[in-house]
This record gives structure tokens, C-alpha cells and sequence, in this order.
């Protein structure tokens, strides 16, 4: 008899233990989700060292990117694969060829270069976004070089690259960013994941 | 919306008499004859249906469809003597012929894509058993075979470079536990404390320096990881999609290399005709497919140079270090690469141990 007691007792306790763990134990946090995010801009925009610096890696020393690179930068609620193509002018024309599967744009530009490389970045930029496998992307264009004091400010790019008429019916952010102030990079790139995250729940129109 | 007509035409107010006579028998015809007018609309709606086949997009839902608006509907106005004035709304009707125009492109669509399935599916069998010929890139397929190769060999080097870090984080944890116990004996066992007290600061030693060494091994898996499963992976990705170009290439040519074969009638010239279009069309797809996969090739090999260099001399650095027993160059190799190591502690137990 007593051991039946003892039998009930303990399977009581099993399942008074089983219930408490489930009320007060945390569950696993599910899986960051993953994007695939194409970075683009003209040779010595700096991409690499801001990618690097986002990765926790060395940025100095940067050598151009031949060809490109593929880094998964994490944060808090996302990681983003991000495919970072050479801006030279041999590995320019293979961009688009590198497009397909992208889920968002980031465009890094020289915001202290010289007016004719700011023309070739703004035709580069509306060309990119013209293109059939990214023109319904989310995109984020970084005013990279701030800290320069040649730099133009982000309402001068703003106005300089008609971001309003080329963005109209997209979702866009214009960022100005230098790789002294890591916060703000951070904060543009946690903005683009809201908007991937965005994309990802609207419904699909029938 | 011929269904909404008829029944608003069969239910319309029929006044009647106080014998039962209607009042306005020209009325009745005019029923009769909106009732032909209404089974003709529905006979012609069968036939286009029948021709342009059935509407594949169930989801769709068109409005002002049947029994939807009052569109459409034959006010009794209209129904006077004989002759009667069919009152069709044109907005539903458009509506409707866009509907088929949908469905007729969905049909055409599904079509297509029965086709090309069945002609592939028919070249890969006669690939498969020597029947057919196939378009062969010597080059380009031996360089595609030592990316698989290579990605493999490298899948091995992370699978093996994983082991090593668990075994080693293991063997760190042990030494820890080790240094504690040697520690705890120290104190209490006094005719024996400086030899329990050596031993507690090698263990100490030993743990701080594995843990600085499985920040470097981790920092060497994630990178091979991403060159792995993300750089190789994309390129790998355009190789599957160029190999399903060349696929569907050889089983048009086929096709059309079948047809010049056969006799030249006015209908064989024009299938010839357009067997030669999507001929070219594939050939072009697999042109392209071709130069991508070579050129993505060309800087795939470029960046996993790059990258394994850096990765290489980390790894070899960082082993040598800690197992020469040198604490400052394992620290330096750690800073050369820039490495931030977490202090002991600093990352929240896991949900397990939150209980």
C-alpha cells in the first residue's frame, strides 16, 4: 500500500516539476531569420571597411575587392549575407549577374569624392535600381566619408542623386555614415531589416 | 450574369386579371423573347469557354458575376411590345472577357510548361541511356567538377574544425573544473598546498589561454562556413541553374534537329519555323548561363584564395602559439587578426540553465 503512495506521490511531483518548467522557463529563441542583401558603390566608396567593421574585423589595410565577398553580418534580430561586389570598372559589368536572389540593395557612396565620381555613382545607382531583379527591392544608400571635409551632407546627396523621383513606390533609406561612428551604420542596416522584415509579411496580392 | 438576367426576367410582375387573363399579353411574348435572347448569351458563353478552355485561376473573383450587381439586369421599362432592347452593362461584360483573357493565358502557360517538361524529361532519359547527344563545355565542366571537388574537401575541413572545437572547448572546461579542485585541496590539505597551489595556476594558465585559442579556431569555422555554404553555395546555385539551361538547349535542338529531318509541308514549315524561335531563345539562355557560371568561377577561386590565406595563417598561428605554451604571441596573433574575445561569464546562461 505505502508503495502505491509513493508511486503517486512521485508522479505527482513529475508533473507538478513539468508544469512549473513550463510556466517558468524561458523556450529556446527561434532562429534569427536570414536575408540576402546585395552591397554595391564605386571603387574606394568603402564598403569593405564598413562591412569589416560591422563583422568586428581589421579595416585597416583594405585592399580593393576583386571580384567580390560574401559576409554574413549578424544582429540583434537578423543576419544579412551580404553579397559585396567590386566597384572597379573591370568588375562593374558583372554586377547584375550577381543579383539574383537578392532580397534587399545596400549602394555605399563616396560622399567627398569629386563631382564627375558622383555623377558616375548617381548613373550607377539609377541603373542598379532600374534593373528587372531589383527595382521592387527595399534599398539603403549610405553617404559613406562624412567624416571628410570635403563631404556633402546627406540633403545635398539627397537632392544631387533625385533619390525622390527614383525612389517613388519603393522603400528607401538615405543614411549619411563615416567608420569612426559605427552607431550610426548599425542603426541604418537595423532600419533596412525592418523594411526586409516588412516585405516579408505583406500578403501576396492575388 | 446571363443567370441574374434570367431569373429577374422569369420573376418579373405579371399583372393578372380578376378572371386569371393577364392583362398585357404582349408582355408574355416579350418574357418568351428575352428568355431566347438570355439561352443565346449563355450558348455563345459556352462555346468561347469551350475554346479558350477553363479559367485556371479559381482565386479570382470577378465582380459583378453571377448574381453579384445589378448590372446587367432588364429593367421592365425596357420590356415594351415586341421588339426588346437588350440593356447589357459593358463594364461586367469587359470584365468577363478579361477573366477568359487571364484564363486563356494561364492556359497557354500551363501548356508551355507541359511541353518543356515532357521535352526534357525526354532528353535527360535519352541522355541517360545514350540515345541522345548532348552539348559539351570540356573546359568549363572539368573546372565545375573541381568546385564540387573543392567544396567538399572544404565541407570535411569545417565538419573536422567543428569536432576540434567541441572536443577542445571540452578539454577547457575540464581544465577549469581541475584548477578549481586543485585550488579547493590547496587550502585544505597545508602539507600539501604548494604543489596543489602550482597545479591550480598551470590549470588557470592552461584554460585561459584554450579559451583565447577557441576564439581564434571559431572565428576560422564561421569564416569557412560562409565560404562554404554562402560564397561556393551562390556560385553553385547559378552551375544547377546553367546545367538546367543546357538541358532544356539540347532537348530544343533535338526537337528541331527531328523536325529539318522530316518532310518540308506547309504545316511542318511552320512548326519548323517556330521550333527554330525557341531554339534560339534557349541558345541564347544557355550562352548567357555559361559566361555567368565562368565568370563567377574566375572570382569565386579569386575570393577563397584570399580568403583561406588569411584563415590559414590564423589557424596556424593561433595552434602553434598555445601549444608552444606562448602566451603573448597567441594574444598578438588574436589582436592581428582583431578578434574580441567575450570575458569568462559575460554571455547569459543558456534557457536550459535559467530553471
Amino acid at each position: 500500500m505505502s508503495e502505491h503512495i509513493q508511486l503517486s506521490v512521485a508522479l505527482c511531483r513529475i508533473g507538478f516539476y513539468t508544469c512549473l518548467q513550463k510556466l517558468c522557463c524561458k523556450a529556446p529563441p527561434p532562429p534569427r531569420p536570414e536575408y540576402d542583401v546585395v552591397c554595391i558603390g564605386l571603387s574606394g566608396a568603402g564598403k569593405t571597411s564598413l562591412l569589416s567593421r560591422l563583422c568586428n574585423e581589421i579595416s585597416d589595410g583594405t585592399v580593393p575587392t576583386t571580384g567580390f565577398s560574401i559576409k554574413a553580418v549578424p544582429f540583434e534580430n537578423a543576419i544579412l549575407n551580404v553579397k559585396e561586389l567590386g566597384g572597379a570598372e573591370t568588375i562593374k559589368k558583372y554586377w547584375s549577374r550577381y543579383y539574383q536572389g537578392s532580397q534587399g540593395v545596400v549602394f555605399v557612396l563616396n560622399s567627398a569624392a569629386s563631382d564627375e565620381e558622383m555623377e558616375a555613382s548617381r548613373s550607377e545607382l539609377h541603373l542598379a535600381l532600374q534593373h528587372p531583379q531589383l527595382c521592387t527591392l527595399p534599398f539603403l544608400v549610405l553617404a559613406n566619408h562624412q567624416d571628410s571635409p570635403a563631404a556633402r551632407s546627406v540633403s545635398e546627396i539627397r537632392k544631387f542623386f533625385e533619390l525622390e523621383p527614383l525612389a517613388r513606390g519603393k522603400r528607401w533609406i538615405l543614411a549619411g555614415t563615416s567608420t569612426n561612428n559605427m552607431e550610426d551604420v548599425k542603426e541604418s542596416f537595423s532600419q533596412l531589416i525592418s523594411l526586409l522584415e516588412e516585405k516579408e509579411v505583406l500578403p501576396s496580392r492575388i | 450574369m446571363a443567370d441574374s438576367m434570367m431569373s429577374k426576367a422569369a420573376t418579373m410582375e405579371i399583372p393578372i386579371s380578376s378572371n386569371g387573363d393577364s392583362r398585357n399579353l404582349a408582355e408574355d411574348d416579350s418574357l418568351e423573347q428575352a428568355a431566347k435572347i438570355q439561352w443565346s448569351l449563355r450558348e455563345k458563353d459556352l462555346q468561347q469557354v469551350m475554346v479558350s478552355g477553363p479559367n485556371l485561376n479559381e482565386t479570382s473573383i470577378v465582380s459583378g458575376g453571377y448574381g453579384g450587381t445589378t448590372e446587367g439586369i432588364i429593367p421592365t421599362s425596357s420590356i415594351k411590345g415586341s421588339n426588346m432592347d437588350y440593356v447589357g452593362s459593358n463594364s461586367s461584360m469587359a470584365a468577363e472577357e478579361a477573366t477568359r483573357g487571364v484564363a486563356v493565358e494561364k492556359f497557354d502557360i500551363m501548356k508551355k510548361w507541359g511541353l518543356n517538361t515532357y521535352k526534357c524529361t525526354k532528353q535527360m532519359i535519352s541522355e541517360r541511356f545514350g540515345r541522345g547527344s548532348r552539348t559539351v563545355d570540356l573546359e568549363l565542366e572539368a573546372q565545375i567538377e573541381v568546385l564540387r571537388e573543392t567544396k567538399r574537401k572544404y565541407e570535411n575541413v569545417l565538419r573536422l574544425a567543428r569536432a576540434l572545437t567541441n572536443h577542445f572547448y571540452s578539454m577547457v572546461q575540464t581544465q577549469h573544473a581541475l584548477g578549481d579542485t586543485f585550488a579547493d585541496l590547496s587550502q585544505k590539505s597545508p602539507e600539501l598546498r604548494d604543489e596543489f597551489g602550482y597545479n591550480a595556476e598551470t590549470q588557470k594558465l592552461l584554460c585561459k589561454n584554450g579559451e583565447t585559442l577557441l576564439g581564434a579556431i571559431n572565428f576560422f569555422v564561421s569564416s569557412i562556413n560562409t565560404l562554404v555554404n554562402k560564397t561556393m553555395e551562390d556560385t553553385l546555385m547559378t552551375i544547377k541553374m546553367y546545367e538546367n539551361a543546357r538541358l532544356e538547349f539540347d532537348a530544343y535542338r533535338a526537337d528541331l534537329e527531328e523536325l529539318n529531318m522530316g518532310p518540308r509541308d506547309a504545316v511542318t514549315m511552320a512548326r519548323i519555323e517556330a521550333a527554330q524561335q525557341q531554339y534560339q531563345i534557349h541558345k541564347d539562355k544557355y550562352e548567357r548561363l555559361r559566361s555567368d557560371v565562368t565568370i563567377k568561377i574566375k572570382f569565386l577561386e579569386e575570393n577563397k584564395v584570399k580568403v583561406m590565406h588569411k584563415q590559414l595563417l590564423l589557424f596556424h598561428n593561433a595552434i602553434s602559439a598555445y601549444f608552444a605554451g606562448n602566451q603573448q604571441q597567441l594574444e598578438q596573433t588574436l589582436k592581428q587578426f582583431n578578434i574580441k574575445l567575450k570575458p569568462p561569464g559575460a554571455d547569459k546562461p543558456s534557457w536550459l540553465e535559467e530553471q
